[in-house]
């Protein structure tokens, strides 16, 4: 016969019940919070610039306020359009995958330094292109295009530099 | 099975080192549109020097025994931002000849991202070994 005591043992504690919740390891932006925290200041600032440098780019791009910088204004090119929307689009994805890796502290700074790199893959082209066929009187378009991108790489080198510092420390 | 990726990695990129060095030295590779030569010269000359820098490094460092987990990790990125921007944008300005090489070079090039997206996974547990 089951007692009141035997019906009480069944029952999982509160701590049970908050180290069960506590396992769920979803996507949460909470987590990625948690993980910035954990990390110093300048890396957390750093995070926050590349996160407010990207919503001014949507805010230039829907407003057509960059796309005079942009070379396929200046060239007339589609492949040159077509090529910069794409570039958008992976760039919106190496953000997201470093948005994961921060949430799940896993490989932060490997995934840095690969973004670090395509990063460098599209100043080498982007300014190789811009020089090619830019008219001599557009340097403006030139300097505006390459601060722009080499902002965002030293961006991406600070964070990589913070985390290995951070992983020696450890 | 990790071995045989690294061939089919390396016999691509010697595929795409033929058909550079054929582009340069023959006149009968002509782009689908006059006023993006330029571009594809650009884009071109920068993938062949990408796969040879590649090619060097990754020797070097299996030489060595070097660790080349996050080197091609970095070149597998690289592989496939190259391949989007070649097979979504530049599909329509790019050369398409009827040369077998260059035919070669496109048809083995879905397979060499395979073989590549293999060796940058299998590389992190042969470099951890």
């Amino acid at each position: 016969m089951k007692t009141e005591l035997d019906e009480d043992k069944l029952k999982p504690s509160d701590a049970e019940i908050q180290a069960l919740i506590g396992d769920v390891s979803g996507f949460s932006f909470q987590s990625v919070r948690a993980s910035l925290e954990s990390r110093s200041k300048l890396f957390k600032y750093t995070w926050m610039t590349l996160m407010v440098l990207t919503t001014l780019y949507l805010m230039g791009w829907f407003s057509g306020l960059i796309k005079p910088y942009m070379a396929a204004g200046v060239t007339g090119l589609d492949a040159d359009y077509q090529l910069h929307q794409i570039r958008f689009l992976l760039a919106f994805v190496m953000l997201a995958v470093g948005t994961a890796a921060l949430n799940y502290n896993y490989y932060v700074r490997e995934t840095f330094i690969v973004c670090a790199w395509v990063q460098v893959y599209f100043v080498v082209t982007g300014i190789a292109r811009h020089l090619r066929t830019l008219p001599e009187e557009s340097v403006g378009v030139l300097i505006a295009y390459t601060s722009n991108l080499a902002l965002i790489l030293i961006l991406l080198l600070v964070l990589i530099f913070e985390e290995t510092r951070l992983q020696k420390e450890v | 099975m990790y071995k045989f990726a690294v061939f089919l990695c390396f016999l691509f990129s010697s595929f795409v080192i033929a058909l550079f060095t054929l582009i340069i030295s023959d006149d009968s590779f002509t782009p689908g549109n006059e006023k993006a030569a330029i571009l594809i010269q650009d884009l071109t000359s920068l993938r062949a020097w990408v796969v040879v820098i590649g090619l060097l490094v990754f020797s070097w460092n299996a030489a060595t025994n070097r660790p080349n987990a996050l080197f091609v990790a970095i070149f597998t990125a690289l592989a496939w931002v190259m391949f989007l921007e070649d097979y979504m944008v530049l599909d329509g300005v790019l050369f398409i000849v009827d040369h077998p090489l260059a035919q070669l070079v496109i048809i083995t090039r879905p397979i060499f991202l395979v073989a590549l997206t293999y060796v940058a996974f299998k590389q992190w547990e042969v470099d951890l070994a």
